[in-house]
C-alpha cells in the first residue's frame, strides 16, 4: 500500500463523497451541492483519521 | 396491492418476524444473527415499500439501514461472542445460511427494482445499497464465525 500525503488522501476521500453523495440526492441544486461539499469534507477528515487509526 | 407491497409482506410475516422472536431469547450467538437477519431484512422491505407506495423517501431509509445495519452487527458481535462460541466448537446457528440469504435475497430484489426504475441516478442509489448489503453480509459472517 502506498504511503499517500495527507492532503492528497483527504482529497481523493472528498472526491469520492461528493460523488456519492451527487448520485444520492433529489434534485441537483446549488445549494445541495454546497451541502454536499461540506459534509464530505467533514467526512473525509473523519475517514482519513479512521484510516490512520486502523493501520495502527 | 400490488406486487411490490405482496413480497414486502411476505418478507415481514415469514423473514422480519421470526428474526426478531429470534433476537428476543436464546444464546447470545444467536441473537446476533437473528438481529442481522432483521436488519437485512428490514433494508429489502423498505426497498420493496419504496417501490409499492411509489415514494422514493423510502429508499433513504434503506440505504441508511444498509450502513448501520451490518455496524450494529459487528458492534454486537465484538461484545457478546469474544471467544464463548468458539470453546464450543460450533458456529452460531443459523450463519451457515447467511451469505446465501444476504446473496440470494438482495439480487432478488435489487435487480427488478432497477429494471424497474430504469437507467439513472436512482438505479446507481439502488446498486450501491445492494453492494453495501453484501459488503455487509460477507463482513458480518466472518465476525460471526469467527468469534
Amino acid at each position: 500500500m502506498r504511503i499517500r500525503s495527507g492532503p492528497l488522501e483527504a482529497a481523493g476521500w472528498w472526491a469520492g463523497l461528493t460523488a456519492l453523495w451527487i448520485v444520492f440526492i433529489g434534485t441537483v441544486d446549488v445549494l445541495e451541492l454546497a451541502v454536499g461539499a461540506a459534509a464530505a469534507l467533514a467526512g473525509a477528515w473523519a475517514a482519513r483519521a479512521a484510516r490512520r487509526a486502523a493501520r495502527e | 396491492m400490488n406486487g411490490w407491497l405482496a413480497a414486502a409482506a411476505l418478507l415481514l410475516i415469514a423473514g422480519v418476524g421470526p428474526s426478531l422472536w429470534n433476537a428476543a431469547r436464546g444464546a447470545p450467538g444467536r441473537r446476533v444473527v437473528a438481529q442481522n437477519y432483521a436488519t437485512l431484512l428490514l433494508c429489502l422491505v423498505f426497498l420493496l415499500l419504496a417501490q409499492g407506495y411509489g415514494r422514493p423517501a423510502y429508499v433513504d431509509l434503506a440505504l441508511v439501514l444498509s450502513v448501520l445495519g451490518p455496524a450494529g452487527t459487528l458492534v454486537f458481535a465484538r461484545l457478546l461472542l469474544t471467544g464463548e462460541e468458539a470453546g464450543e466448537g460450533g458456529e452460531p446457528p443459523g450463519t451457515r445460511r447467511l451469505t446465501p440469504v444476504v446473496a440470494v435475497g438482495t439480487a432478488a430484489t435489487v435487480l427488478p427494482l432497477c429494471v424497474v426504475t430504469g437507467p439513472g441516478r436512482a438505479t446507481v442509489k439502488l446498486l450501491v445499497i445492494g453492494a453495501l448489503l453484501l459488503a455487509g453480509g460477507v463482513a458480518t459472517t466472518r465476525a460471526v464465525r469467527h468469534g
